[in-house]
């Protein structure tokens, strides 16, 4: 049971660093605690909608939403989600695994090699913060 | 107006794939939102935090709606207050509250490497 929670507090961290957690709760308790892959993801969700729930409320006081784009995202994704959670219930489990690790490996691969982008992004910000400090001065 | 349907379609198209995603395999969905935000809106003049931060406030409700359908489907485990959600709810507001005081790069780097590992994990 400690197990269970340090790991959640773990991910939950990393979830709210927005570093995020990409399923890793999945893996534990697929692997670890022998939970169907679907019930898995299912909890997945749950862990996500508290972690994340409690990030965004910080969040959104620093950085505000951009609104437009969420009237567009959202009710597609809504959409998006019907289709895949019918989808997910008629893979076979051993599938339903196979589709979740292959995820997970392009996730990784793309988090290892997309890291220049983001230093890029994270200095072009630094600069535009610069220029509108010295924008506000003059 | 050319310029907004530029990016309404792929917008929606985003939506739609991160939403399947979400469903399918319960995790995932944020990243293309992220990727998605960056390639159709202006990233030069948006600070990048935004596109993160609202793919978090799209996700939110995409997952309570997943979780709604997982939950009709029977596949929903009830989770433990004390073992999951408090230590979600603890962790998710502590690592939002270090943000600002933490460089992130090298934890990235240490996230995808053990996201990868996971997934060769479940694949094997």
């Amino acid at each position: 049971m400690l197990l269970d929670v340090l790991i959640t507090l773990l991910i939950a961290i990393l979830s709210g660093l927005g570093v995020g957690s990409a399923g890793l709760l999945v893996t534990f308790l697929v692997l670890v605690r022998e939970v169907p892959q679907i019930t898995a993801q299912s909890s997945n969700l749950v862990f996500f909608l508290f972690s994340s729930g409690a990030a965004l409320l910080i969040h959104m006081f620093r950085t505000p939403l951009l609104g437009k784009s969420l009237l567009l995202l959202i009710p597609a994704g809504l959409f998006g989600s019907i289709l895949g959670v019918s989808l997910a219930g008629m893979l076979p489990e051993a599938l339903l695994r196979q589709l979740f690790g292959a995820l997970l490996i392009l996730l990784g691969i793309f988090g290892l090699l997309s890291k220049k982008q983001e230093k890029n992004a994270r200095s072009g910000n630094a600069n535009k913060e610069k220029k509108q400090e010295k924008r506000k001065k003059s | 107006m050319k310029k907004a349907c530029k990016r309404i379609l792929p917008l929606l198209g985003v939506g739609l794939l991160a939403g399947f995603i979400n469903g399918l395999l319960g995790a995932g969905g944020g990243i293309l939102i992220v990727l998605g935000l960056r390639r159709c809106l202006d990233s030069e003049r948006i600070n990048e935090r935004r596109f993160y931060t609202t793919a978090l406030g799209v996700m939110l409700p995409l997952s309570a709606f997943s979780v709604w359908q997982y939950a009709k489907a029977g596949h929903l485990a009830p989770l433990s207050l004390g073992q999951f959600i408090l230590p979600a709810l603890i962790g998710g507001a502590a690592g939002a509250l270090l943000l600002p005081h933490l460089k992130t790069a090298l934890l990235n780097r240490i996230f995808a490497g053990m996201v990868l590992i996971s997934g060769v994990l479940l694949v094997m």
